[in-house]
């Protein structure tokens, strides 16, 4: 019963089809770069001296500013929509009747939700490239090495929204309470955390800490808003990272193995 | 993926499911031979919908096994609902997929033939021009009938239709009937739960009857029904006369009279009518018609479940 390719297909499909969750998802991906370049643009229009130009480099990596949080945010709703939309729509009770693997059909929502989210992500990338290039008026342009890495941690960042937004809307069984969760972690929560000083190089088992470790231009040091720092090695953030992707895995497939249907 | 050496499809020992302290259902003994229309018959609440679901590995059963085509569950559950379609309660989808869709999305982890049985399928339960509109548009008819056909997408040879008659129009419920018993002429067997008496009688051809979780007769409905205390109808020419007679015959048990006016005898045993007609007719009574009175599985599930009312009363 080997149908893993259709089933990420369906997955798909049914993320696909869902109009709302499509266009909001695109315009947080690609539709906030072109409108944040759109008015850095005119703002170094209208005064050089003051504000510089939406791209070069300088203009390239502060966009990831903007990845950081448009990018998680349509990571949770896409993988908390995957995550609860057969429970939610009671047609679990139908696969689950096929005979399938319970546990085929929950692992099955982590690449169709990607599939859903990284074109949407990657075309949004490639505006800020357009615009890191041809809107630098004169100052350096990014080098391959930081579109590269820059590349890199927006994958991370997507993988990991999305297999923890998936994994707790499949355990919580409720796709509107996970992504209450979650942004008011990426929002609120986790970045105060951030701050407490006290939490030394635990701070580094934050998920948000760790994927800044894979910044263009980060070291093992990562200054949390020029007041403090936490070191974080490549491989212990590689290894935060993975935990939070296992743990939510684990527990979304559990639940969706072990639920009554 | 057979139905196992004794002929049965679908079988259950002992099943029980408990809820916290409640037993939904307790010691169930199921057994559904291949090509029938069997009927699950209960009032509300009585543990029909439990007992699917356990049938079907959704819910885990407390004690007790279950075989599903020769294939333990839940320990074989791939094998055994290989050739199994169901529909659980209410006919679920993605309404925001068209029925088409809602088809793929299903295939999509049973075969490729299931995938390309999909048209078909559509066509077979008349959907096939509204294939490509949006659930969310269709009619709860329309939803029985798209349930329907995903439960066709592996050619089951068992259908597991869960109050299927529910919400429908009398033209609906016609073509539902018609429908389960095209199934079962194909050779198919499908397993109907509801707690309309009628619908049974009219659709199945075996039943089992469960009652606040237990199973309390199971069988073919000409039996449950010749199983039910036995009455024969008597007109003649001089009541008054016929009931002294009758009354005082070792068969009888009780005599009333229906509204025509006839004698509704009441017997002790089911083969005392011949002797009622000789003494009758000894005594000078003329008798023009005498004829046993067929139960209707309604009076017999009414007989049944009353008498499992008293006995526990009388436990109590």
């Amino acid at each position: 019963m080997n149908r893993v390719l259709p089933m990420i297909k369906a997955e798909l499909l049914k993320l696909r089809k869902r109009r709302g969750l499509f266009w909001f998802s695109l315009f947080l991906s690609a539709g906030s770069v072109i409108v944040a370049n759109v008015f850095l643009a005119a703002y170094h229009a209208g005064d050089p001296a003051k504000y510089g130009p939406a791209g070069g480099t300088q203009g390239f990596t502060s966009s990831l500013n903007l990845f950081a949080l448009v990018g998680a945010l349509a990571a949770v709703v896409v993988g908390a929509t995957a995550g609860a939309q057969d429970v939610g729509s009671g047609v679990f009770r139908s696969l689950v009747s096929t005979g399938q693997s319970r546990i085929r059909i929950a692992l099955v929502r982590i690449p169709g939700a990607l599939l859903m989210l990284l074109p949407m992500l990657a075309l949004g990338f490639g505006f800020e490239l357009i615009a890191a290039f041809t809107l630098a008026d004169g100052t350096p342009t990014p080098d391959a090495g930081t579109v590269l890495t820059a590349a890199g941690w927006l994958f991370a960042v997507a993988v990991l929204n999305v297999t923890v937004a998936l994994g707790l809307a499949a355990l919580l069984r409720a796709r509107g309470t996970a992504i209450g969760i979650l942004i008011a972690w990426q929002v609120a929560a986790g970045r105060a955390l951030e701050h407490v000083a006290a939490l030394g190089s635990l701070r580094a088992l934050i998920s948000s800490v760790s994927l800044d470790r894979f910044l263009p231009g980060a070291q093992d040091t990562i200054r949390l808003n020029r007041v403090d720092t936490v070191t974080v090695t490549l491989w212990a953030a590689i290894a935060v990272v993975v935990a939070w992707i296992a743990v939510a895995t684990v527990l979304g497939a559990w639940r969706t193995a072990t639920q009554d249907a | 993926m057979n139905s196992n050496a004794s002929g049965v499809l679908v079988e259950t020992r002992g099943l029980t499911k408990r809820f916290g302290p409640r037993a939904a259902i307790d010691n169930v003994d199921l057994r559904i031979p291949p090509g029938v229309a069997y009927g699950l018959l209960g009032p509300n609440g009585a543990g029909k919908t439990t007992l699917i679901r356990a049938l079907l590995g959704l819910i885990r059963a407390s004690s007790g096994s279950i075989r599903v085509m020769g294939c333990e569950m839940p320990r074989e559950h791939g094998a055994a609902l290989a050739r199994v379609g169901a529909v659980v309660e209410e006919p679920r989808f993605h309404d925001h997929l068209t029925g088409r869709e809602n088809l793929v999305v299903v295939s999509a982890l049973i075969s490729d033939e299931a995938t390309q049985r999909i048209p078909a399928v559509l066509e077979r339960v008349g959907l096939a021009a509204r294939a490509d509109d949006r659930v969310a548009t269709y009619s709860l008819g329309m939803r029985q009938r798209l349930g329907i056909a995903r439960c066709l997408l592996n050619d089951p040879r068992l259908l597991v239709l869960d109050e299927p008659m529910n919400g429908l129009d009398p033209a609906g419920i016609q073509e539902f009937r018609s429908l389960i018993r095209s199934f079962v002429a194909e050779g198919r067997t499908v397993l109907i739960s509801s707690h309309l008496l009628d619908e049974i009688e009219r659709t199945c051809d075996m039943v089992a009857i469960i009652d606040r979780g237990h199973l309390i007769r199971q069988g073919r409905l000409a039996d449950l029904r010749d199983g039910s205390v036995a009455q024969i109808l008597i007109t003649c020419d001089d009541n008054t006369k016929a009931n002294v007679i009758l009354g005082v015959q070792p068969e009888v048990r009780a005599v009333a009279r229906d509204q025509q006016g006839n004698l509704l005898v009441t017997l002790r045993h089911s083969d005392g009518a011949a002797a009622l007609n000789r003494a009758l007719v000894i005594g000078g009574v003329a008798v023009s018609r005498l004829e046993p009175v067929r139960a209707t599985l309604e009076e017999r599930f009414l007989d049944i479940t009353s008498r499992l009312e008293s006995t526990e009363e009388v436990t109590a």
